[in-house]
């Protein structure tokens, strides 16, 4: 009967499309939007993402989000050294300051100084065979690529700029991921930072940790803060608490929650009225065939069968535009403003929705055929 | 041949059926008693509301009946399940429809087919099969053509062809001439009788043309949703 249920199904070719642009439809704006809204909350904790190595991050108290660093003393630094299960503990300075560029436009771009002995917690990946001893050179500074490209006046290695009245001369690119307020990222040295940026009373925003070998980060994170009164999360603790606190704290979720809802009722409203039409326009066949012998079980599964095939393709289709729109994204957005990611997590994440709306969708239909009198086709 | 027990096919004693409730009620069936045996054409007539599509129905057990009680062939179809009776259907009873109801979206033979597919066929099996009986209807050159590319006679030989693939015992027709001018009507009818009539089956034609009584072996005459008389017109 399966054969039977995609003849029926194919030969309506009106609404055949109509359901398969439906669910198609839903598709690309569930993932779409899907894609936008997880690349922005990644972005939420770029910054963790873009300091390397160490294990731990121990922030003043109280720190709500990775942006929102509250400094503190240097003393912090050597009680924290103190703690047993510290390998080593190093500063992290990061503040936003202004920079003039060689054509004398300003940007404000974050400035991160890394511990001047080990230059711990660098970025992620360094351009050009460069290492992160470039920014031994005095005055040195390493910025993104794509940031260089599309803020900092296509800025190179070897040319200069001005960091709130300090020559700072660029040794070398790298590659960080994108930051939530789009700030360019600017790598330095720990005292170089502090020098350059505006005077706070207190320059120390982090103190990154490296854990000794075997032990538990989380009794870590919990003996450090006993010890010192501050804050210690593990990397993936505090982009979570980050990711949680712009959940929790903006309306990014819910605006997103209301386009993704709105896509799924789409994909509901018009694939389920089609559809249901689709089986009401074949009720007198259905009835026949009920007439004929078939079972209420078969009829269902021939309707859910039709469903589940219009939902794969349109699925499929739906999940094409979305990547081909992700490239025509990619080739259209500067590299430093290309937030959205096309995920196979998402994908999937979609296709369960998908399989949800397609159910949803035939509910009318299975509804009808199991009340289906066979007397029907006397009538 | 003479009317026996062991020849019955449908028993229907007292059976009652009605529509609606209260003063709007409807008694369709009022008590009808009716036997049909295996190896006859009983044509079902009567004026239009009288019941026979009702009792085709009921006998056939695609509804069922308030009061009273249906044997098809010796089976109590009020005692099945709806998935057992759809099962029993399925084997023992043939449908040919007044607005024939084949599929638009199959050909000839993919229609012709369908009983045998709804009772698990393969699918190579089934078209095998159907396109054989096709063949003996006189429709072997058309057995790809859509229903919407044949005419009326045409397509009612393949609504036969379907009643009939799956061998069943019982064969019902709901006013299978009506939507056919005279002399194609005629020619499928005739086709039903030689090809549908054994000494195992029966057929129940329910009708209005009286241009094809000739064709029956009883007919039963219905009124107010009760069998008025029989009359053997053949040679039952």
């Amino acid at each position: 009967m399966n054969f039977v249920a995609l003849r029926m199904l194919v030969g309506d070719r009106v609404k055949y499309i109509g359901i398969i642009i439906g669910i198609a439809l839903a598709t690309f704006l569930i993932s779409q939007q899907l894609n936008i809204f997880v690349g922005l909350m990644r972005s939420t904790y770029g910054i963790v993402t873009n300091i390397s190595t160490p294990d731990i991050w121990v922030t003043n108290r109280p720190m709500e989000d990775v942006d929102d660093l509250r400094p503190m003393s240097e003393d912090e630094l050597y009680r924290v050294k103190a703690i047993p299960g510290v390998l080593w503990a190093t500063q992290l300075f990061r503040q936003a300051v202004q920079v003039r560029l060689s054509d004398g436009k300003f940007q404000t771009c974050l400035l991160l100084g890394l511990g001047d002995q080990a230059l711990a917690g660098g970025p992620p990946k360094l351009l050009g065979g460069i290492t992160i001893n470039a920014l031994r050179i005095s005055h040195g500074v390493l910025v993104d690529a794509a940031y260089a490209q599309d803020k900092l006046g296509n800025i190179k290695p070897g040319q200069t700029m001005q960091i709130n009245g300090n020559r700072a001369l660029v040794t070398g690119l790298c590659r960080t991921a994108l930051s939530f307020q789009g700030l360019p990222i600017i790598y330095t040295t720990y005292s170089r930072a502090a020098n350059w940026a505006p005077a706070q009373r207190h320059q120390l925003a982090v103190i990154l940790v490296k854990a000794r070998p075997q032990q538990n980060l989380t009794v870590l994170c919990r003996r450090i803060e006993q010890r010192t009164g501050l804050e210690a999360y593990t990397k993936a603790g505090i982009a979570s608490k980050t990711f949680w606190y712009y959940m929790k704290s903006t309306g990014i979720p819910i605006n997103f929650c209301i386009t993704i809802s709105l896509g799924a009722l789409v994909g509901i409203a018009i694939a389920g009225q089609t559809l249901y039409q689709f089986t009401h326009d074949n009720l007198r066949y259905l009835g026949a065939l009920k007439a004929m012998g078939a079972t209420d079980f078969m009829l269902v599964r021939m309707v859910l069968l039709q469903a589940i095939v219009t939902g794969v393709l349109g699925f499929g289709i739906g999940i094409g535009i979305s990547g081909a729109a992700n490239m025509l994204i990619l080739h259209f957005t500067p590299p430093s403003e290309r937030l959205a990611v096309f995920l196979w997590q998402i994908m999937a994440v979609t296709g369960v929705g998908m399989i949800f709306i397609v159910i949803f969708a035939s509910l009318f239909s299975l509804i009808s055929v199991v009340k289906l009198e066979p007397a029907v086709v006397f009538k | 041949m003479t009317l026996q027990q062991e020849n019955l096919a449908v028993q229907c004693r007292g059976v009652e059926k009605s529509f609606g409730q209260g003063n709007a009620v409807n008694h369709a069936l009022a008590g009808v008693t009716l036997d049909v045996f295996t190896g006859e054409m009983l044509m079902l007539v009567g004026p239009s509301g009288c019941g026979k599509t009702t009792l085709l129905s009921v006998i056939a057990g695609i509804l069922n009946h308030d009061g009273g009680a249906i044997h098809l062939f010796g089976q109590d179809l009020l005692a099945l399940g709806n998935n057992a009776k759809a099962r029993y259907r399925g084997h023992n009873v043939g449908f040919a429809f007044q607005q024939f109801n084949l599929l638009p979206q199959l050909t000839a033979v993919e229609n012709a087919a369908v009983p045998l597919l709804v009772l698990g066929w393969s699918r190579r099996q089934a078209l095998d099969r159907a396109g054989d009986f096709l063949d003996k209807m006189g429709l072997g050159t058309r057995l790809k053509s859509y229903p919407r590319e044949l005419s009326g006679g045409q397509q009612q030989r393949i609504a036969f062809a379907r009643a009939l693939v799956h061998e069943p015992r019982l064969v019902v027709c709901d006013e299978p001439t009506s939507a056919l001018d005279g002399k194609t009507g005629e020619q499928v009818i005739s086709l039903l009788k030689t090809i549908a009539v054994r000494p195992d089956r029966a057929v129940i034609v329910v009708t209005h043309d009286s241009r094809i009584f000739h064709f029956s072996d009883r007919i039963a005459h219905m009124e107010d949703g009760r069998i008025i008389d029989t009359v053997i017109t053949g040679t039952v």
